[in-house]
C-alpha cells in the first residue's frame, strides 16, 4: 500500500505498472488545500501481465478558493487477462470558490478483466450538520468533525503510526 | 420526374442528379450552393464566413483517427430531384424501393406525425398530418424554413452551434444542405413522434444536413432520426449539425439510430439550449460508421432546467465509436443524467467521452453519469474518458463506470437451457442494452434489436 499525503499546493503524478503476473498494488491520495492552492494530481496504474490488480482511492477536501484537477488512469493492456482495476475520486467542496476537475479514465484491451471507477462531488451534508448542530457543536465544530471522518474513512485503522501522524497533518491543514 | 426504373435490391442506385458541385471545398462551390438554394444576403454571408473559419480551424487533437480525411475528396452538393415531391406516389420509384428496403414503414406512415425522408442532399419527400398543419406546427426541410419562415430561421440558426464551434460545425454551417426545420407553438403537444431518414448514396459524397428545432413554452415533441447507407470502397463524410431550443417548461425529445456503412466518417454536433424547468432528452444509438464522433450537448441555462442523454454505441471489426455526451449546468436548480452503453467486439473500439461541467452558482444542481461497457472477445477495446468539473459546492454530482465482459455464469445458465453459445450471448447483449431500447418508438425498438441480433449472428453462425 502506498500512501501520499498533500496539504497544500502540490502537483503530485504518479505512475505505476503492474508487470508481474499476479501484482498487486494499491494507492491512497489524502489531500486538502486552503486558500488559494492549487493542487495537481496525475495518476496511472498500467496493467501489463495477467492476474494483476490495481486500486486507488483519492480524498480531498477543498476549502476558500483553492482548486485541484485529479487525473486516473486504468490501462489494462491487451495481455493482461484477468485482472482487476478501481479507482476512486471524492471530493468535498467546503469553500465557496472552490472547485475540483475529475478525469477518470478507463483504457481496456482486454475482455477477460474487470475495471471500474466512480467519481463524487459535493458538499458537506446539510443533514449531518443539522444532527451535529441540534447536539450542541458549534459549526466550526461540526464541520471539523465532518471532514475528519471524510477524509479519516479513507484511511481507518492506520491511527497512530506514521501513516496516521502524516493524516493528522492533513486534516490540521484542512481545519486550519 | 421519373426515376431509373431498373433499380434492384443492390446496395447502390444509379446516379441520376440533376445538380452536382464540383467535387472539393472551395467559395466556389460555396458560392454554388447559395445561389442554387437562392438564399438571403445573411444566410450567404455566413457559410462564407464559416468557410474561412474552417480552413483555420485544426481538427481535434483528441478523439478517434482523422487523418485520413480528404476534404477535396468530397463532393459537397448533390440535389437528387428538381423538386419535392408532394405525394409520396411522386417520389422517384428507385428512390421509394430504396426506402421500403431500408424498412421505412410506408404502410405505417399514416400513423406516423410526418415522414421527411432525406435523400442525398434535399427533402424530397414530406408530409405533414392535417392536425399538426392546424396546431400550429411547422415541420419543413430546412431550405423550405428559410423560405417561407425567415425570421425564425434567422433568429435562432447558428445561436446553439456557432460556426466557430468547432472545425465540423463550421464545415457543415458553410456547405449544409437538407434537414428539418420543427417549429412548435406554445403548448402544443405533437403526440406522434416526427421522423425523418437520412442516407448518403453517391460515392465520395459528403452529407451535411442542418436541424433546427424550437420548442416553445410548454410544448412536446418528440423527433426521431434514423441513418443506414450502402457501403461503398471509399471514404464517405457525414457532418450534421443539429440545433434545438427548449423554451420554459418544455419537452423535446430527440432520438437517433445511427447505422452509417462501415465507411462512413461521422462527425455530428448536436446541442440543445434548455430554459427553465425544460426537459431535453437525447437518445443516441451509433451502431454504423467507421468513425463517430459525437456528443449530444445540454446547455442548462434557466433555472430548474434538466438535460438527459441515452447514449448506446456498437463497435465491430474496423469501427472506432467515440461518443457520450456533454451538459452544462449554468443556473440553479438544473438536473442531468447521462447513462452510457457500449457493445465492443470483433476489434472495434468504443470510447465513451463526456464533459460535464457546473459553473460558480449553479446551486442545488444535480448530475449523474452511468456508464457500462461491455467487452465480448479479446481483440476489442473500451475506453471511457470524462471530465468532470465541478465550481459551485452546493451541488450534487456522482459519476461511474465499469468495464467487463459477459458474465460466465450467466452463459452457463443459458447454455444449461439448451441454448448456443451465440444466441445466449445475444440474448445477454439484449438485456443490457434493453434500458436503452425500452425508450424508443416501437419500430426503431424492432429495428435496433434485429439489427444487433443480425451482427452478433455474423460471428457467432
Amino acid at each position: 500500500m502506498i500512501f501520499i499525503f498533500i496539504a497544500g499546493s502540490k502537483s503530485e503524478e504518479v505512475k505505476i505498472s503492474l508487470n508481474k503476473e499476479g501484482k498487486r498494488e494499491e494507492l491512497m491520495v489524502i489531500f486538502a488545500g486552503r486558500g488559494n492552492d492549487v493542487i495537481d494530481i496525475n495518476l496511472a496504474f498500467i496493467h501489463e501481465a495477467p492476474a494483476t490488480q490495481g486500486r486507488i482511492i483519492v480524498r480531498g477536501v477543498l476549502r476558500d478558493q483553492s482548486s485541484a484537477k485529479i487525473k486516473g488512469l486504468i490501462r489494462i493492456n491487451k495481455g493482461a487477462r484477468e485482472s482487476e482495476g478501481f479507482l476512486e475520486q471524492r471530493t468535498l467542496l467546503v469553500g465557496e470558490r472552490s472547485k475540483v476537475e475529475n478525469l477518470p479514465y478507463l483504457e481496456i484491451e482486454n475482455h477477460d478483466v474487470k475495471a471500474s471507477h466512480a467519481v463524487t462531488v459535493g458538499a458537506v451534508n446539510q443533514e449531518q450538520m443539522f444532527y451535529l448542530r441540534s447536539r450542541g457543536l458549534s459549526e466550526k465544530e461540526a464541520l471539523a468533525l465532518l471532514i475528519e471522518g471524510f477524509l479519516g474513512q479513507a484511511v481507518a485503522g492506520e491511527r497512530g503510526n506514521q501513516v496516521g501522524s502524516k493524516l493528522e497533518e492533513v486534516k490540521a491543514y484542512a481545519l486550519g | 420526374m421519373e426515376g431509373p426504373g431498373t433499380y434492384r435490391f443492390g446496395f447502390s442506385d444509379p446516379e441520376d442528379y440533376v445538380f452536382k458541385a464540383e467535387k472539393g471545398l472551395s467559395s466556389r462551390v460555396v458560392e454554388q450552393i447559395s445561389h442554387v438554394k437562392d438564399e438571403p444576403g445573411w444566410m450567404r454571408e455566413l457559410r462564407f464566413r464559416a468557410l474561412r473559419i474552417f480552413e483555420r480551424k485544426s481538427l481535434p487533437a483528441w478523439g478517434a483517427d482523422l487523418s485520413r480525411i480528404n476534404f477535396n475528396d468530397f463532393y459537397y452538393y448533390i440535389r437528387p430531384s428538381d423538386r419535392q415531391a408532394r405525394r409520396w406516389e411522386d417520389v422517384p420509384k428507385a428512390i421509394r424501393q430504396t426506402y421500403e428496403k431500408l424498412g421505412v414503414p410506408q404502410a405505417e406512415r399514416k400513423l406516423l406525425a410526418g415522414v421527411k425522408a432525406q435523400y442525398e442532399s434535399e427533402v424530397i419527400y414530406g408530409s405533414l398530418r392535417r392536425e399538426l398543419s392546424k396546431q400550429g406546427v411547422i415541420f419543413l426541410s430546412m431550405e423550405e424554413g428559410l423560405v417561407k419562415h425567415p425570421d425564425i430561421v434567422k433568429r435562432y440558426f447558428g445561436t446553439v452551434v456557432p460556426p466557430a464551434d468547432n472545425k465540423f460545425a463550421a464545415l457543415n454551417s458553410a456547405v449544409w444542405s437538407g434537414g428539418s426545420f420543427v417549429y412548435i407553438p406554445p403548448g402544443v403537444h405533437v403526440q406522434l413522434p416526427l421522423q425523418a431518414y437520412f442516407r448518403i448514396n453517391a460515392e465520395h459524397m459528403g452529407q451535411f444536413e442542418r436541424t433546427l428545432i424550437v420548442a416553445e413554452e410548454g410544448s412536446f415533441l418528440h423527433y426521431v432520426e434514423g441513418c443506414t447507407a450502402p457501403t461503398y470502397s471509399s471514404d464517405s463524410l457525414h457532418s450534421a449539425v443539429v440545433e434545438v431550443v427548449v423554451k420554459k417548461g418544455a419537452r423535446v425529445r430527440y432520438t437517433t439510430i445511427q447505422n452509417w456503412s462501415k465507411n462512413v466518417y461521422n462527425l455530428v454536433t448536436k446541442r440543445a439550449w434548455v430554459g427553465e424547468d425544460a426537459v431535453m432528452e437525447w437518445i443516441d444509438g451509433n451502431i454504423g460508421s467507421k468513425v463517430t464522433m459525437k456528443y449530444p450537448s445540454a446547455h442548462l441555462m434557466e433555472k430548474g432546467a434538466r438535460g438527459e442523454i441515452l447514449s448506446l454505441t456498437y463497435a465491430d471489426f474496423g469501427q472506432h465509436q467515440d461518443a457520450g455526451g456533454k451538459v452544462i449546468h449554468a443556473a440553479p436548480y438544473t438536473s442531468s443524467v447521462i447513462t452510457a452503453k457500449s457493445i465492443s467486439r470483433g476489434g472495434g473500439r468504443n470510447s465513451y467521452r463526456s464533459f460535464l461541467e457546473i459553473n460558480p452558482g449553479a446551486v442545488g444542481s444535480r448530475a449523474h453519469v452511468r456508464c457500462e461497457a461491455l467487452i465480448l472477445d479479446s481483440r476489442s477495446r473500451s475506453d471511457t474518458y470524462p471530465t468532470i468539473r465541478v465550481n459551485e459546492k452546493q451541488v450534487n454530482v456522482g459519476h461511474e463506470a465499469t468495464v467487463s465482459r459477459v458474465g460466465e455464469e450467466q452463459l452457463f445458465y443459458l447454455r444449461s437451457r439448451g441454448l448456443t453459445e451465440g444466441e445466449a450471448t445475444s440474448m445477454v447483449v439484449n438485456g443490457f442494452i434493453e434500458p436503452i431500447v425500452r425508450k424508443l418508438p416501437l419500430e426503431y425498438a424492432v429495428e435496433l434489436n434485429r439489427l444487433i441480433e443480425m451482427e452478433m449472428g455474423g460471428s457467432v453462425g
